[in-house]
């Protein structure tokens, strides 16, 4: 069986092309369901970063929503009674979001990779390669950003602030709104040599060789050393080869100080104005479900690159072959199927459609295909 | 190519003097015609020029690099974008006004006309005051007089259209001014040209505070 691979689409090249990676690395596909319970999501608003979810009633009235995100539910049914040993997982499925753009409910297709089990150097660098190499198979021109939670949770740490003030410094961070930042750290008092300090994260973005230094200038506690140790040592895994030039620091990527612990990260790719991928250590998640292990994966938005790919408007077939009358199906079949085996795109039909595009249209006549007429 | 979504109007002519100050002229945009966006391909840089609330869609979806856009219309619309400065141009406030005279009643649901949904909500969810919101495109001011409302929530300047319509501010409830935007993508593909326009900025911001002084 022929698999016609040159009439894939560019999308469904890459979620081929991811499909392959990630199986090479060792990667198994899992399914989930679509339909969960939607106390699952309301408990974990926050990592969601959204409420808005489509919900409705089962046959015994329980409260059932359509999934909004894959990882939730792969953490809920994960069992974490397993020996030392990694749960290396890989989905692709459909969420349901709200979009931001359309103010409606979207399907999002959604390609993303978990990594869960006492994690180590070796399986965090695995899980960043694995994301550089899937933004690579969008496109060449892409950058990944990445960051550690650590770094800004180690400064906030010492200083005992609400929950509501954390979040707001987060954001303005997240927005690179320095000017916010800034008064919001005067007006709640803080000590002015942490303000200082707070300040310069938005401006700590580049290279590795550029930030890395100017963010150990900031740093005053173990975790942010910690923190900037394990960006060091992850990025020393990759020095020298080609991939090291894709990797920046970005210390305004920011996620929820609830769920993500470790390193995160988002991928960008030129053309594309949102990030295509985000992911990050989310330990804190599987603390909660009372999973005592630690989990890194990534999720690539499938739906972001729609546009991106430019195609021409093709035509609907190669040949068109337009028939009458038919005595011997069998020697017809023949004929249509070594057409076919030749690689063009064959349709039939009797009369042809309105506004059919195609190459060139054959008429069945007498038993032979005849009449080459090219369509203007 | 750098693309600049400029809000059209007075605060976008503001917005382009300074920045051809720093080099980034594109002298077309001086040509009276309909044409809505200019180029300047010797210093690389492309104008397009938009309604002002429109500024902020144009970079969150990358048709434009970056753009300048006032403060109200970031909080209203919370985009995906960066923030990265403060120009310190087009200062106004966004506040609550009422007809002279007017007494506000705590025991009903305060009526409030504006063309900010969401500034409004969150000001008077922080407040805990229950309202009912009442959304207009323009002439808000009119809105209390004919008892459409019992309070706006608009943009004030000088005070001088309150005024001349019988109103006056009660509360204050942010100020704003116009900022420098980049969409998130375009700052990283682009970086370079954007840190480079930033610093021209904050140097012409400075220069603009001491001249100031002076």
């Amino acid at each position: 069986m022929d698999l016609f691979l040159d009439r894939l689409k560019d999308e469904e090249r890459v979620t081929f092309a991811l499909r392959g990676l990630y199986e090479q690395h060792g990667y198994k596909k899992v399914r989930v369901h679509k339909f969960e319970e939607y106390s699952l999501y309301i408990d974990n608003k926050n990592f969601l970063k959204t409420e808005n979810i489509i919900t409705f009633m089962d046959l015994d009235g329980k409260l059932l929503a359509l999934r909004p995100d894959v990882t939730l539910s792969i953490v809920k049914n994960l069992d974490a009674h397993k020996n030392g040993s990694f749960e290396k997982l890989y989905y692709m499925e459909k969420v349901y979001r709200l979009s931001r753009q359309t103010h409606s409910y979207k399907e999002i297709s959604q390609i993303g990779l978990e990594c869960i089990g006492d994690l180590d150097a070796c399986a965090a660098i695995e899980v960043i390669r694995l994301a550089a190499e899937s933004l690579s198979a969008v496109d060449d021109r892409y950058l990944l950003d990445l960051s550690h939670m650590g770094f800004l949770a180690g400064l906030l740490e010492p200083l005992e602030i609400d929950q509501e003030l954390k979040q707001e410094i987060a954001r303005c961070i997240r927005q690179k709104d320095r000017f916010e930042l800034g008064l919001l750290l005067r007006r709640a008092g803080l000590p002015a040599d942490c303000c200082e300090r707070l300040m310069q994260i938005p401006l700590l973005y580049g290279s590795f060789a550029k930030v890395l230094p100017a963010a150990r200038a900031l740093a005053v506690t173990d975790g942010m050393n910690a923190a900037l140790d394990e960006l060091e040592t992850l990025y020393s895994a990759f020095a020298g080869t080609p991939l090291a030039k894709r990797l920046n620091i970005d210390f305004s990527v920011v996620n929820d100080l609830d769920y993500y612990n470790g390193l995160i990260f988002q991928g960008y790719v030129e053309g594309i104005p949102r990030a295509v991928l985000t992911g990050g250590r989310y330990d804190n998640l599987l603390h909660k479900f009372g999973k005592e292990k630690g989990a890194m994966g990534f999720a690539i938005y499938l739906d972001e690159l729609e546009h991106f790919y430019q195609r021409e408007a093709e035509d609907d077939a190669d040949l068109l072959i337009l028939y009458d009358q038919i005595d011997d199906y069998a020697a017809f079949t023949a004929l249509v199927e070594e057409k076919i085996s030749a690689g063009m795109r064959v349709r039939l039909e009797r009369t042809a459609p309105p506004g059919f595009r195609c190459k060139q249209i054959l008429h069945y006549q007498n038993g032979a295909l005849i009449g080459e007429v090219p369509t203007c | 190519m750098l693309n600049i979504a400029l809000p059209k109007g007075r605060l976008g002519d503001k917005v382009y003097e300074m920045f051809s100050q720093i080099g980034y002229d594109c002298r077309a945009i001086y040509e009276d015609n309909r044409k809505l966006v200019f180029e300047n391909a010797e210093n690389g840089v492309r104008y397009l020029l938009v309604k002002p609330s429109d500024v902020a869609i144009y970079v969150e979806h990358g048709a434009a690099d970056i753009g300048v856009v006032g403060k109200d219309i970031l909080l209203e619309s919370s985009p995906d974008v960066y923030e990265l400065l403060n120009l310190g141009i087009g200062k106004c406030r966004v506040a609550v006004a009422a007809k002279n005279g007017y007494v506000e009643q705590p025991d009903r649901v305060l009526r409030v006309a504006t063309k900010y949904m969401n500034i409004a909500k969150n000001y008077y969810a922080g407040i805990n005051r229950e309202i009912e919101i009442i959304k207009l495109n323009g002439s808000i001011e009119l809105a209390p007089i004919l008892g459409l409302s019992d309070v706006i929530v608009d943009i004030v300047e000088t005070g001088s259209t309150l005024k001349e319509n019988d109103l006056k501010v009660i509360t204050d409830i942010v100020p704003i001014s116009a900022r420098f935007i980049a969409n998130k993508s375009s700052f990283k593909f682009k970086n370079d040209r954007i840190e480079e326009m930033l610093q021209k900025l904050n140097a012409l911001l400075q220069q603009r505070e001491e001249a100031k002084k002076v």
